[in-house]
């Protein structure tokens, strides 16, 4: 694989490869043997399969290391990566995510990278079974669309449907507006951007369904709290007309009590009393209970229709 | 505007709404004694509903409430609340033997002992008239019907028909005129029992 002529000095370097712990000094050395290959060999070879062949060290490791000294500007992160033991993968995360957001803010690179890191600073930090720390990103909480699991009823496919014809109308839209404002950027950038923002648009947009639902919900439920006539004047009324009252939230039987009345008007109307105004207080008494009873199934009615 | 005005402009807020009222029986104030039997804590509570709320009629679901102590009102099916309204006859026995009062059961409504002197003659004693000359009427027409001819004077039957002859004869006599009938029917007024 490797040329006769260039064995010995490609042993030399993996002899300092091996010999060194420092991620920025592999990496040079992993550049140096790469180089020393001559170019009509590397023609049909892959950089990073040939340097973990040979380093036999993690493919994942060698690419993080070439990632970042891809980029001169990334010696803040070397020295991370040296001083705090920060993962390599880490690194080249915050390297990525920091390309993004240089591209479409046109910020410089460094600057991007160290309100990353400053970011990167804040989370929470966690530590390996081996006692390496880390720090990991803290949940978002927007809730990831592609989790959401959507019971497929009639009544959800039906709001999906009008969801879909929203999403139809608004889409060009929003891809006019987002092309016009990541006019220059990256493409591949700015279309991960561009669905970002979707995403983001979308869970506003159904936060906002859910908190209109509620708020109807709450708003039905303060306005059945709010009648005129409370549970308890039911049953008093229930109680005057000696009959059963309803359950809570259900109207009254009205032709029972329309029975009951009649009983105790037979009983206690003033014509057949001769005006006895112990008889007339309750027979009024009565008439009441009646018109209670009448009066909340009249609201009970209205709150459904709500 | 509240929503609670909003719902009374909906629902003609005008009319008289009910409160508590002076008739509304509170029967927490009953005390009840648990050592007596179920008929007997009627008859005691209907004595009790007299002195506190007289004239007032207690569904069977409120007292069956008062003897028993529970939280809630029952509902009227109650199969309790059935057996308690099959106990009317040894409450009224109780209230007529212990408190001297009367029972009064309106249909519908439920039972009250009577207050005084003047509703039991109001409420009672028409009914028992009633009752009296129901058993009249059918009492003369059985012993009309019974032709003395046809009774055998076997041993067994000689004194019966002999007590028919002499007592029930005399007696249908007496009470299937005219005026005792008027004696014992009460006058035709407004009050109804």
């Amino acid at each position: 694989m490797i040329p006769e002529t260039q064995s010995s000095a490609c042993d030399e370097l993996l002899a300092q490869w091996n010999a060194t712990t420092s991620e920025k000094q592999r990496a040079l050395l992993e550049q140096a043997l790469w180089q020393t290959i001559p170019a009509e060999a590397r023609v049909g070879m892959r950089r990073r399969t040939w340097l973990t062949n040979v380093t036999k060290d993690s493919a994942c490791a060698v690419e993080s290391r070439l990632t970042i000294f891809g980029e001169p500007e990334a010696a803040e992160l070397w020295e991370r990566v040296e001083r705090d033991q920060m993962p390599l993968t880490t690194a080249t995360e915050r390297l990525k995510e920091a390309n993004i957001v240089a591209a479409a803010t046109g910020v410089p690179l460094a600057v991007a990278l160290t309100a990353r890191l400053k970011e990167y600073d804040t989370w929470p930090l966690h530590h390996t079974k081996r006692g390496q720390p880390f720090r990991k990103k803290p949940p978002s909480r927007f809730e990831d669309l592609s989790k959401v699991h959507v019971t497929p009823t009639a009544k959800s496919s039906r709001a999906s449907d009008s969801d879909r014809s929203f999403w139809a109308r608004l889409r060009p839209q929003l891809s006019d507006f987002a092309a016009s404002r990541l006019k220059g950027a990256d493409p591949i950038v700015a279309e991960r951007l561009y669905r970002e923002f979707e995403r983001d648009l979308k869970v506003l947009f159904d936060e906002f369904q859910s908190r209109v639902f509620r708020f109807r919900s709450q708003a039905k439920t303060d306005q059945m709290l709010t009648v005129s006539i409370k549970f308890p004047q039911v049953q008093r009324a229930c109680l005057a007309l000696c009959m059963d009252h309803p359950t809570r939230g259900h109207p009254a039987d009205l032709d029972k009590a329309r029975i009951q009345k009649k009983k105790l008007a037979r009983l206690y109307h003033p014509d057949v009393t001769g005006g006895d105004e112990g008889t007339r207080a309750k027979y009024e008494e009565a008439l009441n209970a009646y018109s209670v009873l009448e009066d909340y199934n009249n609201q009970l009615k209205q709150v459904e229709n709500l | 505007m509240s929503a609670a005005e909003m719902m009374n402009m909906f629902s003609g807020g005008g009319r008289a709404k009910s409160k508590r009222s002076k008739f509304t029986l509170d029967i927490s104030k009953f005390e009840v004694d648990i050592k007596l039997s179920i008929a007997h804590r009627a008859a005691q509570y209907l004595d009790w509903a007299a002195k506190n709320y007289p004239h007032q009629y207690t569904p069977y679901n409120l007292l069956l409430q008062a003897l028993m102590g529970y939280e809630r009102t029952p509902k009227l099916s109650n199969a309790e609340v059935t057996r308690l309204r099959s106990a009317s006859g040894r409450i009224r026995k109780l209230l007529v033997e212990k408190y001297s009062r009367d029972l009064v059961v309106q249909p519908g409504l439920g039972p009250r002992a009577t207050v005084d002197a003047t509703d039991k003659l109001k409420m009672v004693m028409p009914k028992k008239a009633a009752r009296l000359a129901s058993a009249r009427g059918q009492f003369v027409a059985t012993a009309n019907s019974i032709d003395p001819k046809l009774i055998p004077n076997t041993p067994e039957m000689a004194p019966m028909k002999d007590w028919f002859i002499r007592s029930v004869k005399d007696v249908v006599k007496q009470i299937s005129s005219k005026e005792f009938e008027d004696k014992l029917l009460p006058p035709n007024t407004a009050i109804r029992p």
